[in-house]
């Protein structure tokens, strides 16, 4: 290769290396876009995908049994409630807490801690993180509702009640449902979620 | 004991217990083992008088004749930290319900001025750590009776890496106070922020550059530079978090940071924004340094006044009309000295001279060189920045991972110069190839130069591109008139082994002065990261010094490779 050859191909190179800066970061989901694919295994070592549940509403709860807020909705069965009273509907826990910190749990401590608060629904284990940055969770409980065509209907916190201390909560995440079985659109669609923040690697 | 003898023998004790048990208006502290809470209060009397409440959530309201002046103190371990009103990526702001024996009107509950956080995986929360008053007042309904104890039930969120949520309920005697805590209280208020009018000379603005789908708001303060700058939650858009792009704190130069704002939902970005924002760190704004407003932006179409000062905002439809470059009223002629002035930028400049000393008698063709130069540059700013805003791609020059990728071809020619001893930009070398090596050794510094947000148009750029070109050929012009009077080539030659080593440090002052870009936007440990790479890509040019072919491809290897760390790390 001549040496004019190889002037030209890094002076490509160094061009090429300014095009992805030149470009915004796709966008993440949110609420009225697709919702992005994943493929991610539970916490019995089985694998799911999301495309698998087209046709299906589907509901993901980031949680962290170490972070108060979700262990504190898992102890009043916020979510194990719901899911029950909506057997139509697929439940997926993700949990994108890094490998490497110390709120992460082994399958068996996770399935210890299911099985101690009623969580029927699968697990999903995301310990580098993409999933949750794809769909943005930033916070632990973060929620997400899609529809069965895979387009997300509803994005953000699971009430209006963050501290727990109202009597009377607007559990978003039933009223998602509730609307979008009605064939209307979900009122609010999306909100700030609360809680810990996700513990990314 | 004689009647005296006693009577000062029992005053002396009751002093002494008075001393060790002073009235206090504090409640006692209710203590956790990461945080201790308690609530202090101010004398009863009417508060000092405040200016109209304006912006983030009516902090500082016209303070009535009858209100209480409180606080609720909490005072954390190392390492944890308690939240702002808005308190970013996660968290919670705390909560606080009064009860009392006499009637209470609605409490307010005021935010001092937060600092920023890093948390995992690029999230940040915004709050306080050390010890931290948040003041509270409670307006007394008229001819209401104070009400000799108050009661607060308060929750709030403490957090490290781990977060625990807290439950207090804490009584205070209303009336009395210490001095001690009343100057506490005064010190945490005035560290609440000020309207922005009310710091002279500070003008906010605000510019849109995006389109329908996203993109970024350019929030200017001219007048002050800024610590930090913190933006509320927008009904309909994910707020990201602030970049500054110009303006580093302490410089006194006008601060400029970028908020990246989407749509919420899926579709168009509402068509007019309002924008509460937080300035901390404003010299001559008070004891606190903060100001606080509101601006409003439109994302389509000229947008109306900032809310300071009676200053325009910035109106990207407008300045297009009118030909300037993103909030600049510079005229064409300041514009083409700003051309010329990119040519004096450390990586240009070392490429002047290199061809300069190649230029020689007759190079009269080889001055198209500097002048397609010049157009290059303006041609593809210009093609980035007008094709690509339709869209809703805009020049990130300022980004990191753009920095850093510009922070390639300084580092390339800073190496070639200082280890191979020739850049291998000579005489032959195409008029396209010094263009381009213009155009992308000129890219970091643009913005700085620009002087303002970009919002560039055609208009704008010619000149920028002229003056450049302008300079080129008047200095490879004289150079080559020089070298005709020359005593002989031999003379040329011999000039040729420093000029190279000495033109060297040119570049490798726009790596320092990249990284000086870099340091607000990155982390600290990958910016540490970012410089191994390029001394690692140093090392191996060293390394690979000489003619031998495996040599020359560890050098590729590393340079690759360092491309690749540097983009990945300014991520």
């Amino acid at each position: 290769m001549s040496r004019r050859t190889v002037r030209r191909l890094a002076m490509a190179l160094l061009v090429a290396t300014l095009l992805p800066a030149c470009t915004r970061a796709a966008a993440d989901a949110k609420v009225g876009s697709a919702a992005p694919d994943f493929k991610l295994r539970d916490h019995e070592g089985k694998e799911h995908e999301l495309a698998s549940y087209r046709g299906r509403v589907v509901v993901l709860e980031w949680i962290n049994p170490n972070c108060p807020f979700s262990r504190r909705h898992a102890e009043e069965g916020t979510m194990t409630r719901l899911a029950k009273a909506n057997p139509e509907v697929a439940w997926l826990a993700v949990n994108s807490t890094a490998q490497g910190h110390k709120d992460f749990l082994p399958a068996a401590q996770h399935a210890a801690y299911n099985g101690k608060h009623g969580i029927a629904y699968p697990v999903l284990y995301d310990a580098d993180g993409k999933v949750g940055h794809a769909y943005d969770a930033r916070t632990t409980p973060h929620m997400v509702v899609i529809d069965e065509q895979g387009k997300i209907v509803y994005d953000g916190s699971i009430d209006d009640d963050p501290y727990g201390r109202k009597s009377e909560r607007a559990n978003y995440v039933a009223a998602a449902l509730e609307a979008h079985a009605a064939g209307r659109a979900a009122d609010p669609a999306a909100t700030q979620p609360y809680g810990c923040s996700v513990k990314y690697q | 004991m004689r009647t005296r003898t006693r009577f000062a023998a029992l005053s002396l004790v009751a002093a002494w217990l008075a001393a060790a048990h002073p009235a206090e208006g504090a409640s006692p502290w209710s203590e956790h083992e990461v945080v201790a809470a308690r609530l202090v209060a101010a004398p009863l009397g009417p508060a000092t008088p405040d200016a109209a409440a304006q912006g983030a959530g009516g902090q500082r309201g016209g303070a009535a004749a009858r209100e209480l002046r409180l606080g609720l103190h909490l005072r954390l371990a190392p390492g944890w930290h308690v939240y702002w009103r808005h308190p970013g990526d996660a968290g919670l702001p705390p909560e606080v319900v009064l009860s009392a024996d006499t009637p209470l009107g609605s409490p307010r509950l005021l935010f001092p001025a937060p600092e920023r956080y890093e948390l995992r995986g690029g999230l940040v929360a915004n709050g306080y750590d050390g010890a931290v008053v948040y003041p509270l007042r409670v307006e007394l309904p008229a001819g209401a009776a104070p009400p000799a104890r108050l009661t607060a039930s308060v929750d709030y969120l403490a957090c490290e890496d781990e977060c625990i949520p807290f439950h207090d309920d804490l009584a205070i005697d209303v009336g009395t106070t210490t001095r001690e805590e009343a100057t506490l209280l005064e010190q945490w208020e005035a560290r609440v922020p000020l309207p922005v009018a009310a710091r002279p000379g500070l003008v906010a603005s605000a510019a849109w550059r995006g389109s329908a789908t996203g993109g970024e708001l350019v929030i200017g303060l001219a007048g002050a530079s800024a610590r930090d700058v913190f933006v509320a939650p927008v009904e309909g858009v994910v707020v990201g978090n602030p970049r500054r792009e110009e303006g580093a704190p302490g410089s006194g130069a006008p601060t400029r940071v970028v908020v990246p704002l989407e749509p919420q939902t899926a579709g168009a970005m509402p068509e007019n924004l309002r924008v509460a924002w937080v300035a901390t760190g404003i010299a001559g704004a008070g004891a606190g340094e903060a100001v606080e407003g509101t601006l409003e932006v439109a994302t389509a179409g000229p947008t109306p006044p900032s809310d300071a000062s009676g200053a325009a905002t910035a109106d990207p439809a407008g300045e297009e009309e009118r030909g300037a470059a993103g909030g600049d009223s510079t005229g064409p002629l300041e514009r083409v000295a700003r051309g010329a002035a990119l040519a004096l930028t450390p990586g240009a400049l070392a490429a002047l001279l290199l061809a300069a000393s190649a230029a020689g008698a007759g190079a009269g063709r080889r001055l198209l060189a500097p002048a397609a130069a010049g157009l290059a540059l303006a041609a593809l700013l210009a093609g980035l920045e007008l094709t690509g805003r339709s869209a809703g791609i805009s020049l990130p020059l300022a980004e990191p991972r753009a920095l850093a990728a510009l922070a390639l071809p300084q580092l390339a020619l800073t190496l070639a110069l200082w280890w191979s001893g020739s850049v291998g930009l000579g005489r032959r070398a195409p008029a396209w190839g010094w263009a381009l090596a213009a155009a992308l050794l000129t890219l970091p510094f643009a913005p700085a130069l620009w002087g303002a947000s970009p919002g560039l148009s055609a208009a704008a750029l010619v000149p920028l591109a002229a003056g450049f070109a302008a300079s080129w050929l008047v200095a490879l012009g004289v150079a080559a008139a020089a070298r005709a009077r020359a005593p002989g080539e031999g003379a040329s030659r011999r000039a040729a082994p420093w000029l190279a080593p000495a033109l060297g440090f040119l570049p490798a002052a726009s790596l320092a002065w990249i990284c000086y870009r870099l340091a607000p936007a990155l982390p600290s440990a990958r910016l540490a990261a970012l410089q191994v790479a390029w001394l690692a890509a140093g090392l191996a040019a060293w390394l690979a010094r000489g003619a031998r072919p495996t040599a020359r491809a560890v050098w590729w290897a590393a340079a690759l490779a360092s491309a690749a760390a540097s983009l990945w790390l300014a991520r």
